[in-house]
């Protein structure tokens, strides 16, 4: 019976052990899924992640940077090109529409970028026209400057900069910055082929329109009032709704 | 403001304007010639070039701004400021001592365009500084505007240092 018993309590220990291992393996299943933006119990769920967007992205594309303001200043691009000139190129400034491609030579999405530039395909945007193209690779003490040369198109102006990535931010490449040069940053992401590119640039490009469209645009504004019969010298627009020491409007009729 | 620095020359770029230094690659290389550089061969036959603009720099353009020129606007200023050999500094042409700046609006002639454009106007100086050899060329967008280009033009020279 001791020995039945004993036995018994063994079985149970190893259970006890058992279950508790389990356990922990489940917690850590769950703790690395919450991290990959899976978890069941997230409870925040307005935040979002490097990772989630990383997970969100095709192979070879750089997740955008999480930013909850948007960033609108604007650093001009200073650097070396790839034969060894010092040079400054302007971002900043009225009528200035820059396209800054943050490329590499050594990653293989990068080639369809390269290649594109080369053969000079344009890349109008609507509303905006044909922006610069000023591709930006890291400096020389990160890239070999003759295989930017080998790769550089000769149409598009190519400087070799790493502070231009710092000052951008710059996740990984390839990335792209749109720039107006009064407004500042006004689209920025990652995009697996130059095709890509331009559906990128294009919905950043209506996404801010957007908003304008709700603004009080006069002629819209006068159109609705005048669909509900409020034209010019119409009562409402001098009636005060503050009472009796609301300035007394010269009153005409409609 | 971006700071250049190169081949003896240093800028600090003004708000809102471009530039570049750089050296053309020589056509013919003569090997045994002695360098006015000094140790420096190379050097003799690669003329450094300035190139200060409020138009954006295309990669491919000549040393005097030709293939950029057209696209300025009455408000725009191209400025190349181009080496010669040492040895040019004995010659007339470069007799005059010092950096030509600051420029004045009479300086400026529309006839002194190596190629025409619009209303643009240009002004060439030869000089010598610090036994060195130079050209400079400017070009304004607009004759008519010349007197409210210029001092933008010479706030632009003045960022130039040659060493």
């Amino acid at each position: 019976m001791t020995v039945l018993v004993v036995l018994e309590s063994i079985v149970l220990a190893l259970l006890v052990a058992l279950v508790i291992g389990l356990l922990r393996t489940h917690a850590e299943v769950l703790r690395r899924l919450h991290e990959l933006g899976a978890g069941i119990y997230e409870t925040d769920t307005s935040r979002t992640t490097q990772a989630d967007l990383a997970g969100r992205v095709a192979d070879g594309v750089a997740a955008p940077r999480v930013e909850t303001v948007a960033r609108t200043e604007v650093v001009d691009i200073t650097g070396v090109t790839p034969r060894g000139s010092a040079v400054s190129i302007a971002v900043g400034g009225d009528d200035r529409l820059t396209l800054l491609a943050f490329l590499s030579t050594g990653c293989t999405t990068c080639g369809d970028f390269w290649q594109a530039w080369r053969n000079d395909e344009s890349l109008p945007l609507t509303g905006l026209g044909q922006p610069r193209i000023v591709i930006v690779t890291r400096g020389p003490e990160n890239e070999h400057p003759h295989a930017v040369t080998t790769l550089a198109p000769a149409t598009a102006s190519t400087v070799m900069s790493s502070e231009a990535w710092t000052d951008y931010r710059v996740p990984a490449s390839p990335y792209f910055v749109l720039v107006d040069g009064r407004a500042g940053v006004i689209g920025e992401g990652s995009a697996a082929s130059f095709a890509q590119l331009r559906g990128v640039l294009e919905r950043a490009l209506s996404d801010r329109r957007a908003p304008i469209d709700l603004r009080d645009e006069p002629s819209r504004v006068d159109a609705e009032l005048r669909r509900a019969g409020i034209v010019p010298g119409h009562h409402s627009l001098y009636e005060w709704p503050h009472g009796p020491e609301s300035p007394a409007p010269d009153r005409r009729s409609a | 403001m971006a700071e250049l620095s190169g081949h003896g020359f240093a800028v600090r770029v003004p708000a809102g304007w471009e530039a570049e230094i750089y050296r053309r690659a020589p056509v013919v290389a003569p090997r045994n010639e002695a360098s006015l550089y000094g140790a420096d061969d190379d050097a003799l036959h690669y003329p450094p070039i300035v190139h200060l603009s409020t138009i954006a720099l295309p990669p491919e353009r000549g040393d005097f701004g030709g293939g950029a020129l057209g696209a300025m606007t009455g408000r725009d200023i191209f400025i190349s400021l181009f080496e010669y050999e040492r040895r040019d500094t004995a010659n007339a042409l470069f007799a005059y001592d010092g950096p030509p700046w600051p420029l004045s609006p009479d300086d400026f002639d529309p006839s002194t365009l190596r190629v025409a454009l619009g209303d643009q106007t240009g002004c060439q100086r030869f000089f010598r500084h610090r036994g060195r050899a130079f050209a400079l060329y400017v070009v304004l967008g607009s004759h008519s505007l010349r007197r409210l280009l210029v001092p933008a033009a010479n706030d632009a020279l003045a960022a130039i240092q040659i060493d």
